[in-house]
């Protein structure tokens, strides 16, 4: 029995390691698939390794029993190690005031040497310990069944430790202490293992890993981002299930107040998930764009119904300032979609819309797509900012079949707008925007697609109507009602926006078949594909 | 990347910063900082110039209103045609300024042409005083990003070179653990 729980615990430290790895990491270098790919591609290596020494071991005459203790101790002492060697080794590498096309490339190389430096060698011995346990079973249960069971509780620790890091190390524990726990635990299995039975007198080292909790946690500060003149302070950090998120607020030292907040999510850099600044609506950026999302749609509609639109990738609502903006004193309703309740909750306390847009909003956690299945098939416009990491679109809301499907929740002059963020160094026309350009334009062939570029960002907002074509540039420049921001102006001029041949759309991404991971990747990564 | 990107932004600070005091220059008693504040007030001045004849004045009116609103391909093309316009306008030109002629990636040849550029600049005796305090945010800002630039490239240095040292250091790890099983089974 005391094999099997040594096993379980060995396969619950290294499975822990795995999952809660990449989300130490995230604070610098994100929870990109590249970054994932790095991870899983170590830890299994690591595995292999240790599987493989640890054969050898098994056959080499030492006592399997006292060998793994020591094997379990020495990955409880190499965590410890990395919990306090891990934020050093991340600020070294990483200059101040990094931008977001900038990290890409240091991102990946960086976390494959953090998962090198400081997840394999705990992985590797914890993976040399199974064999040993074998050999130490095998005389009496013999080899096949001995291999079994080992395994089978290596397994079911592992189990624990997938479960366990996602619904109770990140929201209730905390990564660190987390790590600190488990580290502590493998050093004291490996003491209980190696007295064997006897008194243990030496389970003091298991205390050891606890010691960089006292040291105030580096990732906090992380990647900080500045603005001229303007102090920041993280107000409050949250790890969820899905991301890190923590908001950070800009003050002016001669002003009481904050000037501006943002969401962020994981590495932060100088990308934000939503911006809110107290006394304008105008959250600036792209979300400014989506203002022109109700000026689209409703040319040419009937003034006196109320508007009804939806909202995919809701966060904290930043959207609703432009888009309420415009409508002015009509009415309107609007459903906004989010996959982290975290983000929501944030938003509520630190970015909150004006209380006649929260009164005006209901708000819905769950995926985009599928609660759009649940939208009625008359909207106005919707609205999608969707992100699953730092740039990554979430596959599934960028193909063909999802630009179908919401086409048919929008009424005839209906509008879709997206938001696309963008590291092509010619803005818009790396393959990734052109695939979705591709799907937009086969998915609304009798309406008008039109794409603008986002003054001064990295951004580009596509609209796409249906069966009806979007206005024309000067015609809906005379719509727009005064008070809107400057930039918005820019958007609108004819060197700012691409339609008809002009937009070179490209081959759809498609549900089951789409390269738009890697395109993502080599475009962030320092070229168009 | 890094470095081809401040070049191009090092290009257009030069012009933005030169054709703004230009501008301003032309406009006279004109306020050049005078773009209306909103999309709808800026989107009526740019029908109103455009309508208007293309001279020096029209073409550094329009170029300061584009660049306030991000319209930057409209800038752009101001920018052009005030060349043609005006050949012996704005310092950058005047000085053959040729940030845009190196190597992107050889951020000391970028620095050796940026002081060189500024040397020049601050011995012409025909540089106004507004043109001098345009040009003396620009160095510090051209400064700021110069070491920005050499810092991202420095961390992509380490950060390609880290993953091999890293993988070194695990290797020697498995080799000694392998070389004391050997030892053991010896």
């Amino acid at each position: 029995m005391t094999a099997l729980l040594a096993a379980a615990l060995a396969g619950f430290a290294a499975l822990s390691l795995e999952i809660l790895g990449v989300r130490w990491l995230a604070p610098w270098f994100g929870t990109t698939s590249l970054v994932w790919t790095n991870q899983i591609g170590v830890v299994l290596a690591a595995m292999a390794a240790g599987a493989a020494l640890g054969g050898r071991l098994a056959r080499s005459g030492r006592p399997p029993l006292p060998t793994a203790a020591v094997l379990l101790g020495g990955a409880g002492l190499l965590l410890a190690l990395a919990l306090a060697l891990l934020g050093p080794f991340c600020a070294w590498l990483l200059p101040p005031d990094l931008r977001l096309e900038e990290a890409a490339g240091i991102a990946v190389g960086g976390s494959l040497a953090g998962a090198l430096l400081f997840f394999a060698p705990p992985v590797l011995l914890l993976a040399m310990v199974a064999p040993l346990l074998v050999e130490a079973r095998s005389a009496a249960r013999g080899a096949g069944r001995a291999a079994g069971e080992v395994s089978a509780a290596g397994t079911a620790g592992s189990l624990l430790g997938v479960f366990g890091s996602t619904y109770l190390a990140l929201p209730v524990l905390g990564i660190r202490p987390t790590l600190a726990l488990v580290a502590a635990a493998l050093v004291l299995a490996g003491a209980l293992l190696a007295s064997a039975g006897r008194r243990c007198r030496r389970a003091a080292p298991a205390l050891l890993p606890l010691l960089p909790l006292l040291a105030p946690d580096p990732a906090a500060n992380a990647n900080l981002p500045a603005l001229p003149g303007l102090e920041s302070e993280v107000r409050e950090v949250r790890e969820t299930p899905y991301q890190r998120l923590r908001v950070v607020e800009f003050r002016d030292p001669a002003a009481p107040g904050p000037v501006e907040r943002w969401l962020q999510m994981n590495e932060g850099l100088d990308s934000y998930q939503s911006r809110w600044l107290p006394d304008s609506p105008w959250p600036g950026g792209y979300y400014d764009l989506f203002a022109l999302a109700p000026c689209y749609a409703l040319d040419g509609a009937a003034a006196d119904r109320p508007v009804r639109f939806w909202s995919i990738g809701h966060a904290c609502g930043a959207a609703l300032g432009p888009v309420a903006a415009v409508l002015g004193g009509r009415d309107w309703r609007a459903v906004g979609v989010e996959l982290d309740p975290a983000a929501v909750e944030l938003g509520r306390k630190w970015l909150p819309a004006t209380a006649a847009a929260a009164a005006r909003t209901e708000v819905v956690i769950g995926d985009g797509r599928v609660a759009l299945r649940g939208a009625p098939p008359d909207l106005d416009f919707l609205l999608v900012d969707a992100y699953a990491a730092q740039f990554e679109i979430p596959g599934h809301l960028a193909t063909l079949e999802f630009f179908r499907e919401a086409r048919a929740h929008l009424r005839p002059g209906g509008v879709l707008a997206l938001n696309l963020g963008t590291a092509a160094r010619r803005a818009g026309r790396g393959r990734t925007v052109r695939g979705i350009l591709g799907g937009l334009v086969e998915a609304f062939p009798a309406g008008g697609v039109r794409l603008h570029e986002v003054p001064f960002a990295r951004n580009v907002v596509v609209f796409a109507r249906r069966e009806r074509p979007l206005a024309p540039l000067d015609a809906l420049a005379a719509t727009l009602p005064g008070g809107l921001p400057r930039e918005l102006a820019g958007a609108v001029l004819p060197g700012q926006v691409r339609e008809g041949p002009a937009l070179d759309p490209g081959r759809p991404f498609l549900d089951d078949r789409s390269d738009l991971a890697l395109a993502l990747a080599r475009e962030w990564l320092g070229g168009d594909s | 990347m890094a470095g081809r990107r401040l070049v191009s932004a090092a290009v257009r600070a030069v012009a933005v910063a030169s054709l703004l005091m230009f501008a301003a220059d032309r406009l006279g008693a004109q306020d050049p900082w005078a773009v209306p504040v909103d999309a709808a007030g800026c989107l009526a001045r740019h029908a109103e110039l455009r309508a208007a004849p293309e001279d020096e004045n029209n073409l550094a009116a329009r170029f300061l209103l584009h660049f306030a609103c991000g319209a930057l391909a409209e800038a752009r093309s101001d920018v052009a045609a005030l060349r043609r316009l005006a050949p012996e306008g704005p310092l950058g030109w005047r000085f053959g300024l040729r940030l845009d002629a190196l190597d992107p990636s050889r951020h000391r040849r970028t620095r050796a042409e940026a002081e060189r550029f500024l040397r020049r600049f601050a011995d012409d005796p025909t540089v106004s005083p507004a043109e001098r305090q345009a040009v003396a945010g620009l160095r510090d800002w051209l400064a700021a990003e110069l070491e920005h630039a050499e810092a991202v490239a420095a961390a992509g240095r380490r950060a390609r070179a880290a993953p091999f040292a890293a993988l070194a250091l695990l290797l020697g790890l498995v080799l000694l653990l392998l070389a004391r099983t050997r030892a053991d089974e010896g």
